[in-house]
């Protein structure tokens, strides 16, 4: 028996298992938009923002369903390679970079947040700039680590963030099902317009289409994208439906990340606040999900006409992102910003991914095997 | 270096070029035989052999109890050999490589005039510490011996240990001017090809004027030298080192060194001590849990003390907000500073009392435990709660079993102190996040060197399953015979299958 032989190579080479490529796509959506979902569904769907983000599941399927079809005609080829192939170097590169626009304002969006997440909740004495520098080190080294590193990192992020999850449990005690009722009771038409509001929530789930080259067992592409495609949902709707079944709907929206709430119900006898240790640990899982992201943007940046070297792009985004970072901190700026670019962002992905499985769709047959 | 001419003066002066005029070498020429005697002579290096042995054993059979004629025999060094020489282990060879080799490993050479063949006569000796109890790693229930500088008594004691057929003993000679003998042991069918491979080039490129010590060997062959964490296992222990023969690991014995290398290694088994396997299963498992705690103390106690002091005060509870008001009142220096100092007040007196001879060592712990520690609160230097917190988390980095180890964890606490005081709450996050990624990115021949997916061997990390469920070896490490041992308790439960 060859036990152990799969791990027996260099850590920096980029394979990854079907766990590692499932805990990486959780890992790149679950982060800051997790613990303002609630506030953003239920002001338009008041009690049904569960529904809402159930709803808003469609989303990442979609692209769990494209990138199951595409990696099934190239297995071998991430989206951005595939793009090239079929609309020619030119065309592809750019189209290609209009593509890297969602997932840089994702960035921003996450990271803009988790500086407004520590300085409103564990360090109020830093400046904007100080977080913003330390965060970005932390992300340009996570990332020059490379892959396999990633992989690791999410999958040990995973199981803090399962013990994040259980903990809120707790407000079961406190909550009432007067929150939550009447179910469908604010009407579909509500619900539907909500769920639109989780995009930014789900954004993220897009590194699917990038990674899964790198997985050593390409038969596991389907199962790892439906798996944390559906952890993802099964999640948004646990945490948003606890959070309104516990603080009901109008005291939700009031709160800008109002998932901290929850931990209003649990008391330390020893500490003033079970808050301070939740957001201690939920920033760790913040910088995961920075890491995630950032190395993504570097990926398809690497990728954008030749293949440049991922490291040095690594170091040569910082400085952009903190002057970003720092034009947009501000907590109605960082909304402002995310509900003005990302809804965009996101119907361009759409169609390019749409227009990408229909091409192959199509030309299958013709010379689309050698593309 | 072949010999045209076999006679003994080519040959001294041969050996003379190869071992050095200016050493230790001793000639002592015999004439051997009845009628017309055959010249011969015997070379050693002095200190290095048993003196004895080559009086009792070689020269009072050849000069005194020869009644024949020799000279002229056929194969005559095998004769004397066979003959004359009352010791066990003699060889007969022509390869002057080979007699160069083993002079300087303690033998004794004896040439005989004109004959081509000489005499390999195994004469080691020499003053060697004997087989000691270990000082370092101290446990109260496990054998008791320790490794020594001899490295034929430490392959002794593994070879006691595990006589398995598929025990592996690789010899290297590594150093140009320490020429020390390097043994890489392995069990064949169970340790990893690749792996060994990988250590076996490792150990073959060193190029160094000495590799006479575990120290050094490590540093050459090892990972990521600018990493805090050892990457490879060192012990004194002679049971550590045969547990993880059997896991699969390489071991590398150095000469002249009492502490012997295991390779790969993981993080967690830093964090293991012998006694674990031999304790009680539950109480086990209470103590290894205490101890990972300790590591978290040791690492952040300080400094969350000091963000707790400094930056969110409003997470004290009121209870002991009075007490630690109190205590800091008129106290000049800052938080950051109080426990900086103390800190490292702590490391002078652990590195003083680690070299000091133990007589000395008492009063360096009563002026520095009793003098300074409570002349510092006195003369409101710190407050006395820092010095408690101080105290916790230097107790507390006494528990990590790796003498290595724990250093490395102990230099933890600085740069997250600076962290701390930095970025408050924010800099402890940053800095066990980016130790999580360091540790992730280490990998120690190949083999990741924290893994995380390896669920089966949550079997023995921070608890232990009971010893007959450990059924199969460490996933960590790759290797060849997964089945360490099969079903034990089938007098309890039945033949059921």
């Amino acid at each position: 028996m060859e036990v152990g032989k799969k791990e027996m190579r260099p850590v920096g080479k980029d394979e990854i298992t079907y766990q590692e490529f499932t805990y990486i796509i959780i890992g790149a959506i679950f982060g800051v938009g997790i613990l303002s979902l609630p506030n953003q569904l239920a002001e338009v769907s008041k009690q049904d923002g569960w529904i809402s983000a159930v709803v808003g599941g469609i989303y990442p399927l979609y692209i769990a369903l494209t990138t199951i079809y595409i990696s099934s005609k190239f297995p071998n080829d991430d989206v951005l390679s595939v793009g090239k192939k079929i609309f020619g170097k030119f065309l592809g590169s750019i189209l290609n970079f209009l593509f890297f626009g969602h997932f840089f304002v994702n960035l921003i969006g996450i990271t803009t947040g988790a500086m407004r997440l520590s300085i409103v909740y564990i360090v109020g004495f830093l400046t904007v700039f100080k977080i913003s520098i330390v965060v970005i080190i932390l992300a340009v080294y996570g990332s020059l680590l490379g892959l396999k590193v990633i992989g690791r990192l999410n999958e040990f992020m995973y199981y803090l963030k399962v013990v994040l999850m259980i903990i809120p449990l707790i407000a079961l005690k406190d909550g009432s099902l007067l929150n939550v009722s009447p179910i469908f009771g604010s009407g579909i038409k509500n619900i539907v317009s909500a769920s639109v509001r989780s995009v930014f929530a789900y954004a993220g789930i897009e590194v699917m289409l990038l990674y899964y080259p790198y997985l050593n067992d390409k038969a596991a592409i389907k199962k790892g994208a439906l798996k944390s495609t559906f952890v993802m949902i099964l999640i948004y709707t646990y945490i948003t439906f606890l959070t309104i079944y516990y603080a009901g709907p109008n005291i939700v929206v009031k709160s800008f990340f109002s998932v901290t709430l929850l931990n209003e119900s649990i008391n330390l006898p020893f500490i003033n606040s079970f808050r301070f240790f939740f957001m201690y640990t939920w920033i760790m899982i913040v910088f995961k999900t920075i890491i995630d992201n950032y190395y993504s943007c570097c990926y398809i940046l690497s990728n954008f006409a030749k293949k440049l070297d991922i490291r040095k792009i690594c170091i040569f985004m910082a400085p952009i992102l903190v002057i970003v970072v720092n034009i947009i901190h501000d907590e109605g700026t960082r909304r402002e910003f995310l509900s003005k670019t990302i809804n965009y962002t996101l119907i361009y992905n759409i169609a390019y991914l749409t227009l990408i499985c229909l091409i192959i769709f199509f030309k299958k047959g013709e010379k689309n095997e050698n593309l | 270096m072949a010999n045209t001419e076999y006679s003994l003066k080519s040959y001294i002066e041969l050996m003379k070029n190869e071992i050095g005029t200016e050493s230790l070498l001793v000639i002592k020429h015999i004439l051997a035989g009845k009628g017309q005697p055959v010249d011969l002579a015997l070379m050693y290096i002095d200190g290095l052999v048993d003196k004895n042995f080559i009086d009792r054993d070689i020269l009072q059979p050849l000069m005194l109890h020869i009644d024949e004629e020799i000279n002229g025999k056929e194969n005559l060094a095998d004769y004397l050999a066979k003959r004359y020489i009352a010791l066990s282990n003699t060889t007969v060879t022509s390869n002057i490589n080979e007699a160069i080799i083993n002079i300087k490993r303690g033998n004794s050479i004896l040439f005989i005039n004109n004959q081509p063949n000489f005499i390999i006569v195994d004469t080691k000796g020499g003053e060697y510490r004997a087989i000691e109890e270990s000082t370092v790693e101290i446990a109260a229930r496990a054998p008791k011996e320790s490794f020594v500088e001899n490295l034929g008594t430490n392959m002794s004691m593994i070879r006691r240990s595990i006589r398995d057929k598929n025990l592996v003993f690789e010899r290297f000679t590594i150093g140009q001017r320490s020429q020390s003998d390097i043994i890489l042991i392995y069990l064949k069918d169970v340790a990893d090809d690749d792996v060994i491979n990988n250590i076996r080039e490792r150990l073959s490129s060193i190029d160094a004027d000495r590799a006479n010590s575990s120290g050094i060997v490590e540093k050459f062959i090892e990972d990521n030298t600018l990493s805090i964490f050892p990457q490879i296992y060192s012990t004194e222990r002679v049971d550590k080192i045969v547990s993880r023969i059997l896991e699969g690991r390489a071991a590398i014995l150095i000469d002249g060194t009492p502490m012997a290398l295991s390779a790969p290694a993981i993080f967690m088994e830093f964090f293991h001590s012998v006694e674990d396997y031999y304790d009680r299963f539950i109480v086990t498992n209470a103590f290894r849990i205490i101890r990972f705690i300790a590591i978290f103390i040791v690492i952040t106690a300080a400094p969350a003390y000091l963000v707790i002091i400094k930056f969110n005060t409003e997470l004290i509870p009121v209870n002991f907000l009075i007490p630690i008001i109190n205590s800091r009142m008129d106290i000049a220096l800052s938080p950051f500073l109080e426990i900086f100092l103390m800190e490292l007040i702590i490391e002078f007196l652990r590195e003083g009392g680690l070299r000091l001879p133990s007589k000395i060592a008492q009063t360096l712990s009563v002026v520095g435990g009793i003098i300074v520690g409570d002349m510092a609160v006195e003369s409101k230097f710190v407050s006395p709660t820092t010095l408690f917190i101080i105290g916790i988390s230097v107790v507390a980095s006494f528990v990590t079993p790796n003498y290595e180890m724990s250093l490395s964890i102990r230099f933890i606490r600085f740069p997250m102190l600076i962290l701390a005081n930095t970025l408050g709450v924010l800099g402890i996050a940053l800095g066990w996040f980016s130790l999580l990624l360091h540790l992730f990115s280490l990998e120690s021949f190949g083999v990741p060197y924290f893994a995380i997916n390896k669920y089966r061997d949550l079997k023995d990390s921070i608890v232990r399953a009971p010893f007959w469920k450990m059924d199969n070896r460490p996933d960590s490490v790759p290797h060849k015979d997964d089945i360490r041992q099969k079903r034990n308790r089938g007098w309890k439960w039945g033949k059921k299958k």
